[in-house]
């Protein structure tokens, strides 16, 4: 039986897709609502009264945090170490002076600011206590967990659904195939016998696909300038904080996926390939040997990794 | 020319004794109307809220800030006691056994 269910979550379209033989478990999947309107209330910046932006509000002073915070934020952490900073909880500020202050669907843009460019503060300035749940954030500074977040909660809910049978989460795009830590198996590998098609979407045509992947575990997250995107005079403003420079990515990648063993490195290397732009970019994710992606440049040119030919479905 | 000077005069110190007494009039009202608005504020904001907007702002939120500043946040409704879930609306399809898994597909976050 393949049951799924379809919610907004995170300023996102979440789908939780379940292969199970257990018909009770579609119980479960009516609680996965629930389990992602919790972890918001701990981890958006949109909400005033959520614990991210209590410890906001607390810079400067340290303060104790929730087992569900602590987690995202060690996960932030590994996620700005793997990226080499390029994908950091402390673009908040940025992310607000380039008029992001409002969350989709109900995206109004802010004001914003005269773009000065300057590079955002790196996270060792962050005093954290992975054991006591301590953190200490400098006066001024604020976090921002962004992505981390959705791709926490996709993975935390791929786990707690697991038992039940094969299960897919797609948290706005971003796609968390099982187990966390898995090898990336495809349709010809070891238990991997009855894939999952996953659709690449042509960021200039978005009813149509540029690629298909079959996929029986791991992830694939799309990071892109195409959406979550606004007019700031004459010039397009984007999300994706280039942390370098404090201000939107300036990039000829208009929208990068990535395959991935987990969520989290997928989301993370998608957005450290849009800001890294093409050249550097895919060197980048060629110098990772589990990593392989596909680039939609600009000029509406696709560039692809050495190795995903071996996770492209063609249909018989 | 005394006289003529006399005759001049007499109006002055009348219309000068006039100003007096209207300026002492008014400089009472005033300072009446001054130092009862401040009573006023100051015992019963909620009288007048355009009036005691001003002097609460003036006098009281920086103590109500002090307060909130030096206040820790309320992280233990997170660490012990989660939120209750807000309803969401959602939507659960159950497919077929003989239908192929449903295709996904992945962009940009929306």
């Amino acid at each position: 039986m393949i049951a799924e269910i379809m919610f907004r979550a995170m300023g996102s379209q979440v789908r939780v897709i379940l292969d199970t033989p257990d018909p009770a478990a579609v119980e479960t999947l009516n609680e996965v609502p629930g389990w992602f309107e919790i972890w918001e209330q701990h981890l958006s910046r949109f909400r005033t009264d959520s614990e991210l932006s209590l410890v906001n509000v607390s810079a400067g002073r340290p303060c104790q945090v929730s087992e569900i915070f602590a987690s995202v934020m060690d996960a932030s952490l590994n996620v700005a170490e793997f990226s080499g900073g390029l994908v950091t909880p402390t673009v908040h500020d940025a992310l607000i002076q380039a008029g992001y202050r409002s969350n989709f669907p109900d995206f109004t843009v802010g004001e914003i600011k005269a773009g000065r460019r300057r590079p955002v503060p790196d996270v060792s300035c962050i005093e954290w206590n992975v054991e006591t749940r301590e953190i200490y954030l400098p006066p001024g500074l604020r976090l921002d967990f962004g992505g981390v977040a959705k791709g926490w909660a996709a993975e935390q809910t791929a786990n707690r659904l697991e038992p039940f049978g094969r299960v897919l989460v797609d948290a706005g795009g971003d796609i968390c195939l099982g187990s966390v830590g898995d090898q990336v198996r495809t349709s010809g590998e070891r238990g991997g016998d009855d894939p999952w098609i996953v659709g690449v979407a042509d960021p200039f045509r978005s009813a149509q696909m540029i690629e298909r992947l079959a996929l029986c575990s791991g992830a694939v997250a799309t990071s892109g300038t195409d959406y979550r995107r606004w007019q700031a005079g004459t010039r397009w403003q984007h999300h994706i904080i280039d942390p370098r420079t404090g201000v939107p990515a300036e990039t000829d990648v208009i929208s990068a996926t990535v395959i991935a063993p987990s969520i989290l490195i997928a989301e993370a290397a998608a957005k450290s390939a849009v800001i890294l732009g093409s050249g550097e970019g895919m060197d980048w994710i060629d110098s990772h040997p589990d990593l392989e992606a596909v680039l939609v440049l600009e000029n509406g040119s696709t560039r692809v990794s050495s190795g995903l030919n071996r996770y492209s479905w063609k249909e018989s | 020319m005394a006289r003529t000077s006399s005759r001049r005069d007499k109006p002055q110190l009348g219309t000068m004794k006039w100003l007096i007494s209207i300026s002492s009039i008014a400089a009472t009202l005033g300072f009446w109307y001054v130092f009862s608005e401040q009573v006023e504020s100051e015992l019963d904001p909620i009288v007048n809220p355009g009036q005691a907007r001003n002097v609460v702002e003036a006098t009281f939120v920086p103590d109500r800030q002090r307060e909130a500043l030096s206040a820790q946040p309320d992280v233990s409704k997170f660490s012990s006691t989660e939120p209750p879930p807000v309803p969401t609306p959602f939507r659960i399809i159950v497919h077929d056994a003989n239908q192929p898994k449903p295709t996904v597909v992945t962009h940009s976050s929306r």
